[in-house]
């Protein structure tokens, strides 16, 4: 469904990947992992158009997407939710759902979405006239993900949903992916918890200073020793 | 009688003051989405006013029955013209420069748009018609039946944009571009459409004050100076960062300043409202309904 080829991209001088070749076939979840600076997000920023490789070559559903502009991206299916859970902190939670539809906008009204939007994530149901900006962490990262949903995109990238959330939250999240991925959206997955990531998806990479040092099968990964050491805080 | 002088200037004010708030929400809206401090917002409401000035002057000319329709809508139409090319020609491609940077280019503007205007147009001042003409005796009030077409031209495009902006999706883009516009394309918001679009409302909004106010201060290359001030007093005054502080900002300056040119002496007009914008700056440094600004992130 997606395919990274050779992708090279840089910030000014500052090489951020070299020569990324990645797949995510439709329905699967695939995480990809590394370190602080690894270029985690640069790849998901590829893909949605936010970065423009210098080389290589992105391509969805066999249609080359490389360097069109993000708003032209979503329309291809291909929905990414940043890290820091940047909601609209002014907007309400509805207006901040309302936006996420702004891609089906012509063809479904929104607010035959939200029922569904809230058997995810019943806690924003009691919220809808809140200001994004008020609600806790664990809610900005669930509106995120939501909004994200309301697009109704085939491809769902979601760039580190655990991060600086507590422990019990962070299982709901997986969940909730897990939930999302069973109903048909494929989903590419940036993660530093190794150790949850790697159950929930089926394929994974890993990035180090741009570049895929590992991949393969989540299950193969997990019990890999040099992925352990590396990764999952193992003490063999 | 004195109260119906009273209210007359009160009216008069309302008058003035809907117009100054027209040109702020224009200025707001730019400032809102962009990030562009629209310096030239009055030179360019100027600019459109001497074109359909000129329509008027011709199609009435022509013997057609309706010149003022005719320049009415031919402002709208070149006005929305205008606005998508300046934005398209000067604001797009610095849209990644300074703040200080922005500021220059619509300075920059100023007197550009000013000096073609006097090149194509001439420094003549030439006179406007109203839109509607004659006047109403109520006692010792006169009031212009044109008044109230300026307040309920005033009122109408300001619930028109305030529907939008509060319910439509188009609104809610316009909103989410101006917090943050790289989330916005996450989720499929043509944000340089947005922005070229609220460059176009905005030039519109100024080419109507203009052309409603043209009939008071005529047609010529400074008819915008002190409205356009005034609309920056009000928008500063109102909170940059609200819609709704501009128009009644627009209310309380076009009020204050009819009530110190009557009662007090016009030569003290400015004064003295600059005098109360900086006193209320000194309560509510963010304006009277402005919050403070949040950090983009
Ligand atoms: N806007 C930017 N300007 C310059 N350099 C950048 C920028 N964004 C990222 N980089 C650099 O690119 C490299 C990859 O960054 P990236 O954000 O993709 O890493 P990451 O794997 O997502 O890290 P983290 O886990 O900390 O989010 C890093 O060396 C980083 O310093
Ligand atoms: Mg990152």
């Amino acid at each position: 469904m997606l395919k990274l080829h050779d992708i090279s991209a840089f910030y000014g001088n500052i090489n951020a990947l070299s020569k990324i070749n990645l797949k995510v076939k439709k329905g699967e979840i695939v995480s990809l992992l590394g370190a602080n600076g690894a270029g985690k997000s640069s790849t998901l920023k590829v893909i949605s158009g936010l970065l423009e490789p210098r080389e290589g070559d992105v391509f969805f559903r066999d249609n080359k997407i490389t360097g069109m502009e993000p708003e032209i991206i979503v329309d291809h299916g291909i929905i990414h939710i940043p890290e820091g859970r940047q909601i609209f902190p002014a907007l309400t939670v509805e207006e901040n759902l309302k936006i996420g539809a702004y891609r089906i906008r012509k063809s479904t009204d929104w607010r035959d979405k939200l029922d569904n939007i809230f058997e995810y994530f019943p806690a924003l149901s009691d919220r809808r006239q809140q200001k994004g900006g008020t609600l806790s962490g664990g809610e900005q990262q669930m509106l995120a993900i939501a909004r994200g949903l309301m697009a109704e995109p085939e491809l769902l990238m979601l760039d580190e949903p655990s991060l600086g959330l507590a422990p019990l939250i962070v299982k709901d999240i997986f969940k909730i992916i897990k939930k999302i991925n069973s109903e048909g959206v494929t989903i590419l997955l940036v993660e530093q918890n190794a150790n949850m990531a790697l159950k929930v998806a089926n394929r994974a990479y890993i990035l180090e200073t741009g570049e895929i040092v590992h991949s393969g099968n989540a299950k193969d990964l997990a019990s890999d020793e040099k992925v352990k050491e590396a990764y999952l805080g193992s003490t063999h | 009688m004195h109260w119906q002088i009273f209210l007359q200037n009160v009216f008069g004010g309302i008058e003035t003051g809907s117009l100054y708030a027209l040109a702020a929400l224009g200025v707001v809206l730019i400032y809102r989405v962009s990030d562009v401090t629209n310096f030239a917002q009055g030179e360019m409401a100027m600019f459109s006013t001497f074109v359909t000035y000129t329509i008027w002057v011709y199609s009435a000319n022509a013997g057609f029955p309706y010149p003022y329709i005719a320049a009415f809508i031919g402002a709208l139409i070149f006005s929305a013209i205008f606005g998508f090319l300046i934005e398209r020609i000067f604001i797009r491609p610095t849209s990644d420069s300074s703040l200080l940077g922005k500021m220059i280019v619509t300075l920059g503007l100023i007197l550009m748009v000013n000096g073609s205007a006097g090149a194509i147009f001439g420094t003549d001042s030439h006179y406007m018609q109203r839109a509607i003409t004659g006047h109403i005796r109520f006692g010792n009030m006169i009031i212009r039946p044109h008044s109230f077409f300026v307040i309920g031209l005033a009122i109408v495009i300001m619930l028109v944009l305030f529907y939008m902006i509060k319910f439509t999706m188009f609104g809610v883009a316009i909103r989410a571009t101006a917090q943050n516009d790289k989330v916005a394309k996450l989720m499929g918001v043509p944000t340089k459409k947005v922005t070229a679009f609220t460059w176009i409302m905005a030039t519109m909004m100024g080419a109507i004050a203009g052309l409603m106010i043209a009939p008071a201060t005529n047609v010529y290359t400074g008819m915008m100076a002190d409205i356009h001030l005034k609309s920056f007093i009000a928008a500063v005054l109102g909170g940059f960062t609200s819609f709704v502080g501009p128009v009644i900002g627009g209310l309380m300056i076009g009020i204050l300043d009819n009530l110190v040119g009557y009662y007090i002496s016009t030569n003290w007009q400015t004064v003295i409202v600059y005098g109360f914008l900086i006193i209320i700056l000194i309560f509510k440094p963010y304006g009277l309904f402005g919050e403070i600004p949040k950090k983009k992130v």
